[in-house]
């Protein structure tokens, strides 16, 4: 049966404004200064808002909720406001998985499934550095391998050791992000390499910042930048902070 | 005999009215005024300025109704308004000119008339002598610079120089031998070595420059010794001044939504260091508000910019250019450096277009289908949106384009956006049967400036 569309036009409604329009949103990002804001207005024009959490040491938001550790611990994000996560390790890298918060717990991956953080059924011998999907990027004595997981089966699809020197990397659209000198590289399976150069020498960490996008950024060096991939192109944009 | 008798009134006039005295006042000091005493020394032609104080150390006011100085040479210099009353332990100043045009000894009569309070009009009567030598007098340009001044070279920027030429003009009538020119201080010096005894004819002058170099900013000092006569050299060093900046843009036009780079050229390698400001102002097209994304990166409308010295380039941080955000809304750009004195702007222009969409997604849910369109509209003005739906086969669906007039609801938005033009709008399409078919959108969103569409955005 083919089907019919409803001849009226109906607007969706958001929380932010009963319109159906609302302002852009990229995600949450945390500054030079430590403040997790939203990340807003146009690619290429951007808005950075209000602080939402102060003390911010490191942080994943995943779409629509996220991870924050703060000078005061762990905590779960959500609409419903944040929530301390109790017994957790003190440092490692925060992910997103299945559009949640997620973190490594000893050799295994514990995932905010919505009510409670359970571990991934699959034990990791080395640091997990980021989680797309169901593709995991580990960081080992070998150097930096991505894993294909069947959660379902708990088993391994495949795993592939990716040419990336050691050091922090993350995952955009199925692909590695990483740095290599001076230059930004998103090494795709297969072997395909998009290169960007970066405005100063520096050592960059990434975070999550929501969907399509990763924060890159060495704040002692003034290194404040937004990646994605956008018509196969990998763009990167600097990210603007707010006056203190 | 007849001097004598008049020394001796005159020192009995000049000691015996405690309540008024008068006082030869140099620089910091006060030396009590006597008979005879010679009050200054000046070369044949020279003009000097000798200071008198009147002191009232009494405890009456007094009343001074007259200050004379008669004798040759000397001039009053702005006289004051009498009578004049000096309170008790205040003074009051009076400043004489002389200048003599014959070598020897030059005498007048210093003459104060004044009435304490209460009494009756007293006088004090003084000779004073000024030394008149045949020595050539020192002048800087058409200037004679007395003993003990100064010679000013003003402000001069660090590693340049300023030269001046001193003359000695001999105007006595008699032959004027200087047996020593010397410079002293780190930042003066004489361009030529003073090779000995200069001989200056009557009537005749002899020059020679003094350069001022300054080794660092700030005040500098020295002393030109000509035989016994020394006077002051002074300047200021300057950092050197800045080359005139001027502003580099890529181009004087650009769209919206993007991150350009400011550069700043400098006329010449800068000679030091140094800073300025960029401000950054925008002027939006008639009938739009401010937008808070037309920003320099990381953040504001006004930024440092620094002049590394040996390089013709301004700096932010260590870069050499500085990212800015040409936001979502139509209007100007108005870059203005300001540095060093100078002032130097660059326009960029954003044109109005049509609605440009960043990210289109179409999505099935049971029942409907979602279309989220996320762009910009850099006028502000969009207002009918299209949409047309195919199947797997190309086919379109439905009784063909689904059009809304959204205007009110764009106008609504804008007014209160916080990001300029940009906006997230999701359309959300109620459908009866199999969502599934639906494979594709076209989505056309029209503003002033025109028609945007999408081609076959799959779902």
């Amino acid at each position: 049966m083919r089907p019919v569309l409803a001849l009226s036009f109906v607007f969706a409604f958001t929380a932010a404004a009963q319109t159906g329009l609302d302002a852009p949103r990229f995600g949450l990002v945390r500054d030079s200064t430590g403040n997790l804001r939203e990340l807003g207005g146009s690619a290429g024009s951007f808005l950075a808002g209000a602080s939402l959490v102060e003390d911010v040491r490191a942080a994943a938001w995943c779409g629509n909720a996220g991870l924050v550790r703060t000078g005061t611990g762990l905590w779960r994000l959500s609409p419903d406001g944040p929530r301390a996560v109790g017994d957790t390790p003190p440092s490692g890298t925060l992910l997103c998985a299945g559009g949640a918060g997620a973190f490594q717990h000893g050799a295994r991956i514990e995932a905010w499934t919505g009510e409670e953080f359970t571990p991934w059924p699959v034990e990791f011998s080395g640091a997990v550095l980021a989680v797309e999907n169901n593709t995991v990027l580990v960081a080992g004595d070998d150097g930096l391998t991505l894993v294909a997981l069947d959660r379902r089966h708990r088993t391994v699809q495949y795993s592939l050791a990716v040419p990336a020197p050691a050091g922090p990397a993350a995952l955009l659209e199925g692909a590695v992000l990483y740095q290599d000198v001076n230059e930004l590289v998103l090494w795709r399976i297969g072997g395909e390499m998009i290169r960007a150069s970066l405005p100063a020498e520096c050592t960059l960490e990434f975070e999550p910042i929501g969907p399509g996008w990763i924060h890159a950024f060495d704040f002692a060096h003034g290194v404040n930048l937004g990646v994605r991939i956008q018509t196969g192109r990998l763009q990167v944009f600097e990210l603007p902070e707010v006056l203190p | 005999m007849t001097m004598r008798l008049l020394l001796l009134a005159l020192l009995m006039a000049v000691a015996g009215h405690a309540e008024l005295t008068v006082n030869l006042w140099a620089g910091a000091t006060e030396t009590p005024l006597i008979p005879y005493m010679t009050v200054g020394a000046a070369a044949t032609g020279e003009t000097i300025e000798i200071h008198f104080r009147l002191r009232n150390s009494g405890p009456e006011p007094v009343s001074v109704e007259k200050v004379t100085v008669d004798g040759g040479g000397f001039k009053d210099y702005g006289p004051p308004d009498m009578p004049l009353s000096i309170a008790p332990g205040y003074f009051f100043n009076i400043f004489e000119h002389f200048r003599a045009d014959y070598a020897g000894t030059a005498s007048a009569v210093l003459t104060v008339k004044y009435t304490p309070a209460g009494g009756t009009q007293r006088t004090i009567s003084a000779v004073i002598k000024v030394t008149v030598t045949g020595d050539p007098v020192v002048e800087t340009g058409t200037t004679t610079v007395a003993n003990g001044s100064v010679i000013d070279f003003g402000p001069v920027e660090r590693e340049t120089t300023r030269t001046q030429t001193i003359t000695l003009r001999n105007l006595s009538s008699a032959v004027a031998t200087v047996s020593r020119i010397e410079v002293q201080g780190d930042a003066f010096r004489l361009a030529t070595p003073f090779a000995g005894p200069v001989i200056i004819q009557a009537g005749q002058d002899f020059s020679f420059d003094i350069i001022f170099s300054p080794p660092a900013d700030g005040p500098r000092q020295g002393t030109l010794v000509v035989d016994g006569r020394s006077y002051v050299l002074q300047g200021t060093g300057l950092a050197p001044s800045l080359p005139e900046p001027s502003l580099v843009l890529d181009g004087n036009t650009a769209t919206s939504s993007r991150q350009l780079k400011l550069r700043v050229s400098l006329a010449s390698a800068a000679k030091s260091s140094g800073s300025g400001t960029i401000e950054m102002q925008f002027t939006p097209a008639t009938g739009l508000s401010d937008d808070p994304t037309v920003q320099f990166l990381p953040a504001g409308r006004m930024q440092t910019v620094a002049v590394r010295q040996g390089e013709s380039i301004g700096r932010f941080g260590a870069n050499d250019s500085i990212t800015f955000q040409t936001g979502t809304t139509a209007g100007q750009i108005v870059f203005t450096i300001r540095m060093a004195g100078f002032t130097s702007q660059a326009t960029i222009t954003v044109a109005p277009s049509v609605v440009m969409l960043d990210r289109v997604l179409a999505t099935r849910e049971s029942g409907r289908v979602v279309v989220q369109l996320v762009g910009y509209d850099n006028v502000r003005t969009a207002d009918q949106l299209s949409f047309v739906f195919y199947d797997s086969g190309g086919r379109f669906l439905g009784n063909g384009a689904i059009r809304v007039s959204a205007g009110n609801e764009f106008h609504r938005y804008f007014q209160t956006a916080p990001a300029g033009g940009a906006f997230n709008l999701v359309a959300t399409f109620p459908v009866s049967g199999d969502v599934k078919i639906i494979s594709s959108v076209d989505v056309v969103v029209t503003n002033s400036a025109g028609d945007t569409g999408t081609n076959h955005v799959s779902f």
